[in-house]
């Protein structure tokens, strides 16, 4: 059995899918929270000099959506078709759409253009992301199931993250508090996976960050 | 020079067409994979100012589009991997599909960045963020790349495993046709391995044919 060790700051953001994945597959890991002196150590040594980093077995994988696709792929959170292993990557890659936005927000120092980005987002881009999300959602037993497939893939694991995490961090607000109200299906879906018992158990008991 | 190529037959392969503009952006990787493997494929061109007429062929609103037996794929980034993994540029397992991911994961990541200004018509937000992304943003992507060459083959050899990748087309797209053509950079200045590596690719015969046929594009 593998050892693994995920590298990070003690935050969400980035790392989470990835913790999320190891606790629904029941995997061992060491969740190792990098402090500022650590950091200060590691950027130093050549290399990649960015966090996540899953080290496995010795070996070092960066990026964190290569680490992604491969714990997905390690652990089960692909479908075994090649078509629905295709479809799950268009589910990421229509979530790391949504990145620029995250970068506009946390480049922007000053405090009021910061209030402008988050009211624009609320009142007008939230939807269109949240739209093509649903869409993708309604491809699958008319969306009331699973992203692909018929069981939890990293497409269902990606979208829990923006919404429940990433998107409230953005607007300054608790994890899981984001207004679905007018996206029915993806309200439903948010639910079912949060009910997911590895998953709430996680949720309970998982260090507090601000993002 | 013609090489005995094996052309696949659309009676017993699948029938795959590539729908995007008549640009080179994020559909040139998946036609060189194409042309690299000897496999047909309808490189599908449309007039940016028709779009409007055929945007239903998008199921996200958005190029490319990969239809594989009428079956459609949006995403660049998942249309490359698809393609990659059927015609066997993903590596030979899972390791090196992560080594092949955080390349393009890389680039991808300057490409995002992109989007991020491009558009901005204030020109002193977009002159200062323009700045950041060619004096940092890339150099630091171009050394991460360097960085990866020379764990695998010291710089001699492709940027994964002991074969052509994803990753060598993609990063060969990036540093020789992009960054000059868009950012005017040359890479091969302060990374003269990865501007070899980039030659040795666009050297492959099937690439270097495809490289004097393609419709011309600036971008």
């Amino acid at each position: 059995m593998a050892k693994y060790r995920l590298l990070y700051f003690n935050l969400r953001v980035q790392a989470e899918p990835i913790r999320y994945m190891f606790e629904l597959a029941s995997v061992e890991y060491e969740d190792k929270r990098v402090s500022e002196e650590e950091w200060a150590d590691m950027k130093a040594r050549p290399g990649f000099g960015q966090l996540p980093v899953l080290e496995i077995d010795g070996k070092e994988i960066p990026q964190s959506r290569a680490i992604y696709r491969y714990v997905a792929r390690k652990h089960g959170f692909y479908p075994s078709d090649d078509w629905g292993h295709a479809l799950v990557e268009v589910v990421l890659e229509t979530v790391r759409d949504f990145d620029p936005e995250v970068s506009k927000f946390f480049s922007q120092t000053d405090s009021k253009k910061r209030e402008e980005i988050r009211k624009e987002f609320i009142d007008k881009g939230s939807n269109k992301y949240l739209d093509n999300i649903e869409k993708l959602l309604k491809n699958t037993n008319g969306g009331t199931g699973w992203f692909v497939g018929e069981k939890i893939s990293l497409a269902d694991i990606l979208v829990f993250y923006l919404i429940y995490d990433v998107i409230p961090s953005l607007l300054g607000k608790e994890p899981g508090t984001f207004d679905l109200s007018n996206h029915e299906l993806l309200h439903a879906f948010m639910k079912r996976f949060k009910s997911e018992p590895k998953i709430s158990s996680w949720l309970g008991k998982r260090p507090k960050t601000p993002f | 020079m013609h090489s005995l190529r094996l052309i696949s037959s659309s009676s017993t392969g699948p029938i795959y067409r590539l729908i995007y503009f008549n640009l080179k952006g994020r559909a040139e990787t998946s036609r060189m994979m194409f042309k690299l493997a000897g496999v047909e494929f309808e490189d599908f061109r449309i007039d940016q100012k028709r779009w409007a007429e055929f945007k239903h062929m998008a199921p996200q609103g958005i190029l490319p589009v990969l239809e594989v037996n009428g079956k459609k794929l949006p995403q660049s980034g998942a249309i490359n991997r698809y393609i990659a993994r059927e015609l066997g540029f993903y590596g030979c397992n899972n390791w090196e599909a992560s080594r092949i991911d955080a390349v393009v994961e890389t680039i991808g990541d300057c490409l995002h960045d992109l989007d991020i200004w491009w558009m901005i018509r204030d020109l002193d937000v977009r002159n200062k963020l323009q700045k950041h992304h060619e004096g940092k943003l890339i150099p630091k992507a171009l050394a991460r790349l360097d960085q990866l060459l020379e764990e695998n083959s010291e710089g001699r050899g492709f940027l994964v495993g002991d074969k052509i990748s994803l990753a060598d087309i993609h990063a060969m797209n990036y540093i020789h046709d992009y960054l000059p053509t868009l950012h005017n950079i040359k890479a091969e200045d302060s990374f003269p391995r990865l501007g070899d590596h980039a030659r040795r690719i666009a050297e492959v015969s099937q690439i270097k044919e495809w490289i004097k046929i393609r419709p011309f594009s600036k971008f």
